[in-house]
């Protein structure tokens, strides 16, 4: 309860201008955002300009941030905007391609062998998954949001994310079985 | 797989996810139903999955200063434009009243702006306080 109520003054600080206390937030919050768009887009490179862009967002539209919840809801709804529109410009499948082992390794040239390997393998756990369906596992499953929080980070009915939830876990499920 | 035994096997993905807690009705329909039992520990085991496929990213503290000094440079340039824009207007006016008007006014109007000018070191020592304050309130 200390922490939140810290963290809810170091938010009316950032947004009445406090360069210090934009910076705090924006660091503390950096893994999350930069992990979930590394795990939705499974693509090192992408990830590394969405982060930047996300932060940059952030410092433009503090001013007319609201305080609902969480900050890290706001900063991943930023995101998410940003790799939809991206999808949209790219004119991108929004669903996971199957055969990506060939793709994968040339998109993520400045991974580590280590963090490669773990990223094709969840590529392949998320292959014909949508975005939208993506995002909510991993937000659920990485980074404990509620139903609630991923509803509003990606403007559904709550009653939706669980169904995707749902269906997903039912997907992965099935490419866990097919791996073996 | 019948109605209630779907219904369950949701109500078990809120559990796993912590949106709810297991009632004992939930436990008596585990006891008695291997498909739900099984949709537990598949549960467990996705979760499994997913833990190992974590990838923690340092924090890059220069994205974040990057990002906080393109917005100090934007700002500077909006008020650099603003500035130049009134120092424009200013100018303008000056040619103008020094074309039609009376000389005597001309050096009034000059006087009126320049006894003026300390009225600004206020806001602007209030601006220059909270310097820290880069999005222009």
């Amino acid at each position: 309860m200390g922490e939140k109520s810290e963290e809810k003054q170091i938010i009316e600080n950032a947004v009445t201008g406090d360069r210090k206390a934009l910076e705090k937030l924006l660091i503390d919050n950096y893994r999350i955002v930069k992990g979930y768009l590394l795990k939705v887009t499974c693509d090192y490179e992408l990830t590394e300009d969405l982060t930047q862009e996300t932060m940059y967002k952030a410092v433009k539209n503090i001013k007319n941030y609201e305080p609902r919840g969480k900050f890290s809801t706001w900063l991943v709804a930023i995101a998410s905007n940003l790799y939809r529109d991206h999808l949209r410009k790219t004119n991108r499948e929004r669903i996971m391609p199957e055969n990506v082992v060939a793709s994968i390794s040339a998109q993520n040239q400045t991974a580590n062998y280590g963090d490669r390997d773990k990223l094709m393998q969840l590529q392949k756990l998320f292959s014909g998954l949508t975005f939208e369906k993506r995002a909510v596992v991993i937000l659920k499953h990485y980074y404990e949001f509620t139903y609630k929080e991923i509803a509003e980070i990606m403007q559904c009915p709550v009653g939706t994310v669980r169904s995707r939830l749902h269906y997903s876990l039912n997907r992965i499920r099935a490419q866990i079985e097919k791996g073996g | 797989m019948d109605r209630e035994c779907k219904d369950i096997q949701l109500i078990l993905q809120d559990i796993y996810y912590n949106e709810t807690e297991m009632e004992s009705g939930i436990k008596e329909h585990l006891k008695r139903c291997s498909e739900c039992r099984a949709y537990w520990q598949d549960l467990q085991q996705i979760g499994e999955t997913l833990n190992s496929l974590d990838i923690d990213q340092p924090v890059d503290y220069e994205k974040i200063e990057n990002a906080i000094s393109r917005q100090e440079k934007r700002k500077f340039k909006t008020e650099l434009l603003g500035f130049s824009l009134l120092a424009v207007l200013y100018a303008f006016i000056l040619f103008f009243m020094f074309q039609r008007i009376n000389i005597r006014y001309f050096v009034y109007f000059q006087g009126a702006v320049y006894l003026s000018l300390p009225l600004f070191v206020i806001p602007i020592f209030y601006h220059r306080r909270t310097k820290d304050d880069f999005y222009g309130r």
